[in-house]
């Protein structure tokens, strides 16, 4: 089956969870990457179950004001949230796989053998980018999570954090800025 | 010191995505089905959601038109020459009572202002 998403949407309103499935299977990975944001790669999975089981509930009851995507991110931060709460433990807004032990800030090369900023490889680059990231405070870090690596618009993302858009864009600025000190002050 | 050109470290943000580790489709989907058999879906048209201020508000107004019957019922000690209050407790938290006397109508109007409730809504 593989119809158009506005149809796929009637039916799913109307009960038709064939028809919710693959008209909410390709958002898939992107409400998966939030998760992982919002609560860690280990309890995702559960997120995204959750999300897509009030988002059934709820679906008649969607009104189009907001895009199906929108709709759906608000949904996955509420979740999240109820994760968080029940296990009384705070967001894991760490990048995955991230060490702290091993802070690639800690081992930039010596003064003699460093290249400048523009010159650095791009793995060096990459390592101290997620070091740097991890140093950043978590809403900064999460705000250029989602909109670099995750590429959510600003209506996303505040749907995400639970904020408006001018928070979003000042949390974004802020943490660019930020980002970057910690990088040049690291070089 | 060189200035780290952010398209650069933007670049290098995009690599951060981290690693997947989704249910494959088919398993997440079969899990989906089995559990939305146990979830009805709401209606198309939810019921209608009076928002906590107007509920608020409409209570306060409420108690307040009450006591002020009470009052000028006599409810609460009012004589023959107008309306006595002796004593008075409004249990829910509050920052002010009026008391008003009403002379046209020989009645006393209570007034509780900012009355709020547990949770620390207000009217």
């Amino acid at each position: 089956m593989s119809g158009k998403p506005d149809v796929l949407l009637e039916q799913a309103k109307n009960g038709d969870v064939d028809a919710f499935a693959e008209l909410f299977e390709n958002l898939r990975p992107s409400v998966h990457a939030v998760a992982c944001r919002l609560v860690g790669t280990a309890d995702a999975d559960d997120v995204v179950m959750d999300t897509y089981l009030k988002a059934w509930k709820a679906l008649p009851r969607f009104g189009e004001r907001a895009s199906l995507k929108t709709w759906l991110y608000r949904i996955t931060r509420n979740c999240g949230l109820d994760l968080i709460r029940s296990r009384s433990r705070r967001p894991a807004f760490v990048l995955q796989g991230n060490d702290e032990r091993e802070n690639p800030l800690e081992n930039l090369p010596d003064e003699t053998q460093r290249l400048p900023g523009e010159d650095l490889e791009r793995d060096e680059l990459v390592d101290c980018v997620k070091a740097a990231m991890s140093r950043l405070p978590p809403k900064h870090r999460l705000a250029l999570q989602l909109r670099f690596t995750d590429d959510l618009s600003y209506g996303e993302m505040a749907a995400v954090m639970g904020v408006s858009i001018g928070t979003v864009m000042s949390r974004l600025f802020n943490g660019k800025r930020k980002l970057r000190k910690i990088l040049e002050e690291a070089e | 010191m060189s200035r780290l050109p952010w398209r650069k470290i933007e670049t290098s943000l995009r690599t951060e995505r981290p690693e997947s580790g989704m249910k494959p489709a088919d398993a997440f989907w079969s899990d989906f089905k089995a559990r939305a058999r146990l979830c009805n879906q709401d209606s198309p048209v939810g019921s209608v959601r009076v928002p906590m201020f107007l509920r608020w508000g409409l209570a306060t107004t409420c108690a307040a038109a009450l006591l002020a019957v009470v009052v000028t019922q006599g409810g609460l000690g009012s004589t023959e020459g107008g309306s006595h209050i002796k004593s008075l407790e409004v249990v829910a938290s509050h920052s002010a009572v009026m008391i008003i006397e009403d002379e046209p109508t020989e009645s006393t109007i209570l007034w509780i202002v900012d009355m709020s409730l547990d949770r620390g809504e207000s009217t």
